[in-house]
């Protein structure tokens, strides 16, 4: 697992430097080319890239929807020290040098859509209709992950790059001679803080948005967070599953040794050292861990390689590999020799503590006497069958702990498993239930004023239209900042709804702000402080705002304010970017189309779509773990029940051929033996519920991200299915013993003392 | 009524006469295929007369011998019933990779109610090997064992098992009791299990452990513990008891409680008893004594008399 992520990490790394990923980004409104110049002549910039971008509508043979396209221009001298974020071609060919209607589609674009080399996009440049033709794949070290406008998460199919000419771009869009993008590459010693304010500075004239660096590029932020859910995963699973196996380990040497205690007595008695028996055990249990060692290797190299297969469908990595170095292989043979060796080592301690004589006896025996099982009163209605299985409980109660233990671990491994799963749908459901309800969200290029609304709701199908104003800003408290959009709603909006932690919606103050709780967290506020707003786009207004109250959606952070108190602050007569939509769904077809025609919309996001794309990504980054974790789970159950029926059998099979000759069925023997583990279990399950929910509570803040919070909700299903499983695992365990019982030795127990 | 299949269908009626011992009629009702029936004593067929509808042998014996041998029988057991158990036979070979270990040869043996049988030989001699085939434990490599009408030699292992459970009692050298259950549990958890025991206490109070009830094996010295694994053997009120070597691991005076034991709940229980030993002195305790060697019946005596077990020393 560790190699997996490791492997991931070094993917990203190697493609990163190899395609030279840029540093700082900024975008402006029109920004004369000369001004490349004055950026490159920065302290600490090392090369500049401008380009032309621009998202449009875009028509996709096969997809009813209209997409988003965002058309960036390809770099006049490609291969150049000013060439960043290089694109690799995955296949067909560049455009032709002079060609208006070329362009490369990004390689999972085309994938999603199942668009041929060859085949045509119709998008509306510039308000003119024109014909694209898709003559190459490529991929971007910029769009690993292809987030569109308006987009959490990315949608491969509604939204897509396309790289053209820059000369096409810049007749189109009037940019001949100008650029309104930028990528700039630091040296390696530059203060990247220093290089963005020097930026913000030159593009300020030009309509400059504010210039962020890599943490704030939406691709590589989403990158980020992705492997760092798999390391989380790389770490805690092993971790869990280390631990078990060490216990294991313990029990098995445990039984060991309490059979050959009377050589280890012997041994003592001619004079061997305590710690030379000690070794001898120890050396055996390195054995032990050596071939499993070796056995682990030999298949976690496969595993991991086939992990990376997984991931290799989702990471647009050309280098991802599995490679396996000598310091993941040395990792995970330390930390599984040091599991093995606390295992060991403390079963070790008990044999090497015995005096000789007591050795060369056979383990005193059990010496049942009257004890708690008599003072209770109902144990007189107890069968003797009953009361044995009790007595033998109670009489190692610390090895039924450990067991119990052990079983209520890899039950808590089931459930974790299964909370993550839960947590996530019911994530995605509550988002969408109870704050983000419209059908359709329609994007305009820029700001508008709210007439446009009028023709959104002349529309077929359009029930009902709710604008939104997004203003990108930078909010500081204190020392901490953060780049986030401030949302503006209208106060009585029902298509979005800012929600509390029970999904119930909170008014939109008629002045100041409410923070996403995770916005609250990263910046420091609290309810009633107060908050520095620097608009980014506009006419970049400072203003200060009160943060009101703190809201729960689990999707995203945002900044909301009430509409027409943005409007009143920026002076601005009710600008609108966006709107919601709720729509009649039978008419579907036709807004689509009619959307796909329109040129003033730059892009549309579509509720269904979305919540299939998220639903998709969540359960790329969990369902490996979700099954991993209830796998792990079942094997430990299993092994756990086992191993534990398997001493108590060798501990007490002679009791139970015994039974067996005095005319016992099978059945009667086995229900003797299995009654103890099923006992066992059963007081696991209560064990196990308690601590899969605390591992799940400590999950909570893992998954508190910027992109999305797990909630922590644990339902009946969740423990009923953690039960059931593990009930089931150790019914398979109890099968895998009953077998053995069946083989008893009936004439064996006959000859010989136990 | 009971069938023979060897025999015919014979109906046996035992009633109790006056004088206390049993009167047999043996009343013939179809001669099977072969017109044959078996001999009561070595249970091989009887010849049958050509012309006439009687077998030519006396009734139940195919030879005049075999004939005095039953009335024999019948003297000396007080009942000429047919036997509990008998065997016909009966060879063992343990197959030892190569090697052929025989560990009883070519073995007859019955056994009949009440009878007090002791199993006398050297070590390897066989002996446990023919308890075991007794108890169901083992299956002969050739011959016949017979329960009565059963053939356990030709059952399976589940009703093996139900022969075990509802007609056969076991002491062991070990005991082999529940450490986890004291005495009384320990022998209640057997009495559940036999369709007609006998009450789990007051077999433990025949055994002269009335004040041990409650306590556990490992708070019970080894003679306690064995008459505790006697009375759970007689707790299932067993059509046959199985001993091996009960007083093996006791030294004399624990030995010979143990036995006073065996010997009473003969008497009493009129339990069919079946005793190993290497022990000699034990032999005097046997209505009958049968002597192993080499896996063979080397020679069987008849005690007229049989020695109470206070009467034993070695
Ligand atoms: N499971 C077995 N496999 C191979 N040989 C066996 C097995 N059990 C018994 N034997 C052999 O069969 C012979 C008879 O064994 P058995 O146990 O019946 O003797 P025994 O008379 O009970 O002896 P002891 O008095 O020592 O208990 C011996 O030679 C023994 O080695
Ligand atoms: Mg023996």
């Amino acid at each position: 697992m560790r190699g997996t992520y490791l492997s991931l990490v070094r993917a990203r790394q190697i493609y990163y430097t190899t395609t030279r990923f840029a540093d700082v980004f900024a975008q402006s409104r029109r920004a004369p080319l000369p001004l490349a110049e004055r950026l490159r002549a920065l302290p600490g910039v090392k090369a500049v890239q401008t380009r032309v971008v621009e998202d449009v509508t875009l028509t996709v043979p096969g997809l009813t929807e209209p997409a988003t396209g965002r058309l960036i221009s390809l770099p006049t001298h490609p291969g150049s020290a000013d060439d960043l974020d290089r694109l690799t071609l995955t296949a067909g060919r560049l455009p032709a040098p002079d060609s208006d209607s070329e362009a490369l589609v990004s390689q999972t674009f085309a994938t999603a859509n199942a668009l041929p080399l060859g085949a045509h996009l119709g998008v509306i440049l510039n308000g003119r209709w024109k014909e694209l033709t898709v003559v190459g794949f490529a991929l971007s070290p910029e769009y690993i992950y292809e987030i569109g406008p308006a987009m959490i998460f990315p949608d491969n199919r509604r939204f897509g790059v396309l790289w053209m000419n820059r000369e096409a771009l810049g007749t189109a869009f009037q940019m001949k001679g100008a650029f309104n993008d930028v990528a700039i590459a630091t040296a390696t010693h530059a203060s990247v803080p220093e290089v963005l304010d020097a930026v913000d500075r030159l593009l300020a004239p030009y309509g400059g948005l504010s210039a962020y660096d890599r943490s704030e590029q939406p691709s590589y932020r989403f990158l980020s967070d992705e492997l760092g859910e798999i390391e989380v995963n790389a770490t805690y699973i092993p971790t869990i599953f280390l631990a078990v196996a060490a216990f294991l380990l313990y029990t098995q040497l445990a039984r060991l040794i309490s059979i050959q205690r009377s050589q280890i007595g012997l041994l003592k008695s001619f004079g061997f050292a305590a710690w030379r028996i000690g070794l001898h055990y120890l050396e055996f249990a390195l054995c032990i861990v050596a071939a499993g060692l070796l056995l682990g290797i030999a298949a976690g190299i496969p595993f991991g390689a086939a992990l990376i297969g997984v991931y290799r469908l989702y990471f647009h990595f050309p280098a991802l590999t599995f490679r396996v170095t000598a310091g993941v292989l040395v990792t995970a043979s330390s930390v599984a020799l040091s599991a093995a060796g606390i295992g060991a080592l403390s079963a070790v301690a008990r044999a090497t503590r015995l005096a000789p004589a007591e050795a060369m006896r056979p383990e005193s025996p059990r010496r049942f006497r009257p004890g708690l099982l008599e003072s209770l009163p109902w144990t007189e209605r107890l069968d003797p069958m009953s009361r044995s299985i009790i007595r033998n409980l109670a009489r190692r109660p610390w090895r039924a702990a450990l067991s119990v233990a052990g079983i209520a671990m890899a039950m808590a491994t089931v459930m974790v498993g299964r909370f993550i799963f839960d947590a996530v749908h019911h994530l995605v459901a509550t988002h969408f239930d109870a704050a983000e309800r419209q059908d359709v969200t329609v994007v305009f290029p820029d700001v508008r004023a709210p007439r446009a609304l009028a023709s959104l709701r002349a529309l077929p199908g359009v029930l009902s239209v709710e604008p939104f104003r997004v203003m990108p800003a930078r909010l500081r408290a204190g020392p901490r900042s953060k780049r986030v959009s401030i949302l503006a709603v209208p106060p009585s909006g029902q298509l979005y709804r800012i929600i509390d932690v029970r999904g119930n919606r909170i008014d939109v103050p008629p002045a100041g702000v409410v923070l996403t709780r995770k916005l609250g967290e990263i910046l420091a506020v609290h309810p009633g402080e107060m908050l520095r707003i620097e608009q980014l786009d506009g006419k970049r207004l400072h203003f200060s705002a009160r943060v009101v109250r703190l809201s729960q959606e689990p999707i995203g952070i945002s900044a909301y304010m009430d509409s027409a108190a943005l409007a009143t602050i920026l002076r601005e007569d009710a600008a609108i970017s966006g709107a919601r939509l709720r729509i009649d769904a039978r008419e579907a077809p036709q807004l689509y189309v009619q959307l796909k025609r329109t040129p003033a919309i730059a892009g549309v996001s579509i509720r269904a779509a979305t919540i299939t794309t998220i639903g998709q990504i969540m359960n790329r980054s969990f369902i490996l773990m979700t099954t991993v974790m209830t796998g792990f789970g079942i094997v430990l159950v299993v092994g756990m029940v086992y191993n534990s029926a398997r001493i108590a059998l060798s501990e007490r099979g002679s009791e139970l051929a015994s039974l067996r000759v005095l005319g016992f069925t099978r059945l009667e023997v086995t229900q003797l033996l299995l009654g103890e583990q099923a006992l066992l279990v059963i007081a696991a399950i209560p064990a196990g519920c308690a601590l899969g929910a605390l591992l799940c509570r400590l999950l909570i803040p893992v998954f508190d991200r910027e992109l999305f919070r797990l909630p922590f909700l644990l339902t009946r299903a969740t423990f009923a299915f953690a039960a059931l499983i593990t009930l089931s695992a150790a019914i398979l365990a109890a099968a895998l013993v009953a077998v053995r019982i069946a083989r008893l030795d009936l004439i064996g127990v006959l000859k010989s003392r136990e | 009524m009971r069938t023979n299949p060897e025999a015919g269908l014979w109906l046996f009626t035992a009633t109790q006469n006056t004088s206390g011992s049993r009167a047999v009629q043996f009343i013939r009702t179809i001669p099977d295929r072969e017109n044959r029936a078996a001999c009561a004593w070595c249970a091989r067929g009887i010849e049958w007369s050509a012309h006439c509808d009687k077998p030519m042998t006396p009734p139940g014996a195919h030879t005049p011998e075999h004939a005095a041998m039953n009335a024999q029988t019948a003297v000396r057991t007080d009942d000429p019933t047919p036997p509990v158990m008998s065997m016909r036979a009966v060879s063992k070979i343990y197959r030892m990779g190569e090697i052929d270990v025989p560990a009883l040869r070519a073995v007859d043996l019955e056994l009949h109610a009440r009878e007090f049988v002791v199993i006398l030989g050297a070590s390897g001699s066989g002996k446990s090997t023919l308890l075991n085939i007794l108890g169901g434990l083992e299956t002969p490599t050739t011959g016949t064992v017979r329960y009565l009408d059963h053939e356990l030699t030709a059952a399976d292992e589940p009703s093996l098992t139900r022969y075990r459970r509802e007609h056969v009692g076991f002491v062991f050298q070990f005991y082999n009791l529940l450490p986890s259950l004291t005495a009384l549990e320990n022998v209640e958890l057997v009495a559940q299990i036999a369709p007609r025991a006998r009450d789990a206490r007051e077999v433990l109070e025949r055994v002269g452990l009335a004040d041990r009830l409650h306590h556990f094996p490992a708070q019970l010295s080894g003679g306690e513990q064995q008459r505790v694994a006697i009375a759970r053997a007689l707790a299932k009120r067993p059509d046959v008891l199985l001993c091996d070597e009960p007083t093996g691991s006791l030294d004399f005076p624990t030995g010979r409680r143990v036995l006073a034991a065996l010997e009473q709940a003969n008497r009493e229980f009129s339990t069919l008893t079946v005793l190993i030993t290497h022990n000699a002195a034990i032999a005097a305790m046997g209505s009958r004594v049968i002597r192993l060697s080499s896996g063979r019946i080397s020679q069987t005596q008849v005690n007229e008399r049989r020695a109470s077990a206070e009467e034993i020393s070695w």
